[in-house]
């Protein structure tokens, strides 16, 4: 088998080829988005206030539901379960929020909002142990893993519409709360945000609140 | 859709301006002038349609991202290479597999009698070439997917990949003897049939 024919083989199987007319579409969605919001928030400073005040309103409401009714949940739990903690091991180790929000956003194009860094809360200050990009169902879902004192917590992100948080998938509220404990010790608080389902994973045994340390200073209740 | 041939684009510097001041056009221009090399690099690279969507996507959301930075000391489209390139090793690392290293460890164990080899046969293994390929060792990949999908020279794919040209010939030259050494393999599987 001479070389020549390799490389004629070579250059014929792996020729160019064209790019699908959806690529596009997946890569301008996203830096639309992006500049539209900067420019908005730039140049009407009212903005903020509105987008803070829905936040706010948002965060009351939810808390009303957390005491109210704690929705039964059918997620995907033993997937999810199964990527907490370190067992499995890390794709980064963000040392802030803001670096795993970036590294998110460039592996996986998925928009995490997080603050910069973790704020120092009621019950101390969120650790980050860990980030890694799983695959639930073919689904890309990013995975960060953080501690509170003694208890370990993981956020799990994808985009809205992989259903993820099964029992939201078609809400169309900002926000949307929800929280339940699963029969195999673990727990589920998921919300959806923006063109994001938010699932936080936490041990049964343990409160859930701490894990809201990793975004808020102040634990609900 | 195949493309006829290997066409080298050369990025205008009035193109690159445009993106960094934020133009939306220039930033569409600059998609079409490269999605096909971005897309044809992934693709090949990994073999999957689904995947190659997601590199590429990678790659122009980075470009995108980090335009304003570029200053023109490296040419813009080996800058380009080196984003797809990176994205590429970066999406392979997320997907590791173990299985190509027990096939080099049996592969290197098998000495081809090339002489032997019959046009069926040539036939019958140019089928397996993209998966074979898929199966070398990314560095090896990466340079037979610029030589053979991208037409580079030794030189540009030096350029690229951040080493010497000899480097790149050498990676080269083990590549095809994986390659011959894993098709005859193939082949006196199937005759075994």
């Amino acid at each position: 088998m001479a070389d020549s024919w390799l490389e004629r083989e070579l250059k014929r199987q792996l020729m160019p080829v064209v790019a699908p007319e959806t690529l596009w579409d997946r890569i301008n969605q996203p830096v639309g988005d992006r500049h539209w919001v900067r420019r908005r928030l730039t140049a009407e400073p009212a903005l903020w206030v509105t987008v803070a005040a829905i936040a706010l309103l948002a965060f009351a409401g939810a808390l009303r539901t957390f005491r109210a009714d704690p929705a039964p949940e059918k997620l995907e739990e033993r997937e999810l379960a199964a990527f907490t903690g370190a067992s499995r091991g890390f794709d980064f180790q963000p040392a802030t929020l803001e670096a795993a929000r970036k590294w998110v956003k460039s592996e996986a194009n998925i928009d995490i909002r997080l603050p910069a860094t973790a704020p120092r809360g009621d019950r101390g200050i969120a650790h980050l142990t860990g980030a890694r990009l799983i695959q639930v169902r073919g689904l890309r879902v990013a995975a960060i893993s953080y501690r509170v004192g003694d208890e370990e917590a993981t956020l799990f992100v994808s985009a809205r519409h992989t259903g993820l948080a099964g029992n939201m998938g078609g809400s169309r509220h900002l926000f949307s709360f929800s929280h339940a404990k699963s029969s195999s010790g673990v727990q589920f608080t998921s919300w959806n945000m923006g063109n994001e389902t938010y699932t936080i994973v936490s041990p049964a045994a343990k409160s859930w609140q701490p894990a809201c340390l990793l975004c808020h200073a102040t634990t609900p209740g | 859709m195949v493309l006829p041939c290997i066409e080298k684009v050369e990025t205008g510097k009035d193109l690159i301006e445009g993106c960094q001041r934020g133009d939306p056009e220039s930033f569409r221009a600059l998609f079409e002038k490269h999605k096909d090399m971005v897309y044809s690099v992934a693709l090949r690279y990994c073999g999957n349609a689904v995947v190659a969507q997601d590199i590429a996507q990678d790659t122009f959301l980075k470009l995108f991202s980090a335009i304003g930075s570029f200053r023109g000391d490296s040419s813009f489209d080996a800058w380009l290479y080196r984003m797809v390139v990176n994205s590429c090793f970066d999406q392979k690392r997320r997907t590791r597999r173990l299985a190509p290293l027990l096939d080099e460890v049996l592969a290197a164990l098998q000495t081809p009698d090339v002489s032997a080899l019959d046009e069926v046969l040539r036939t019958e293994m140019s089928e397996h070439i993209k998966s074979v390929v898929e199966s070398l060792a990314p560095d090896q990949r990466m340079v037979v997917v610029l030589r053979y999908t991208q037409g580079l020279s030794y030189e540009e794919i030096a350029e690229i990949l951040g080493c010497a040209s000899g480097t790149i010939a050498s990676r080269l030259n083990r590549a095809h003897k994986v390659l011959q050494r894993r098709l005859w393999r193939l082949a006196g599987d199937k005759r075994k049939w």
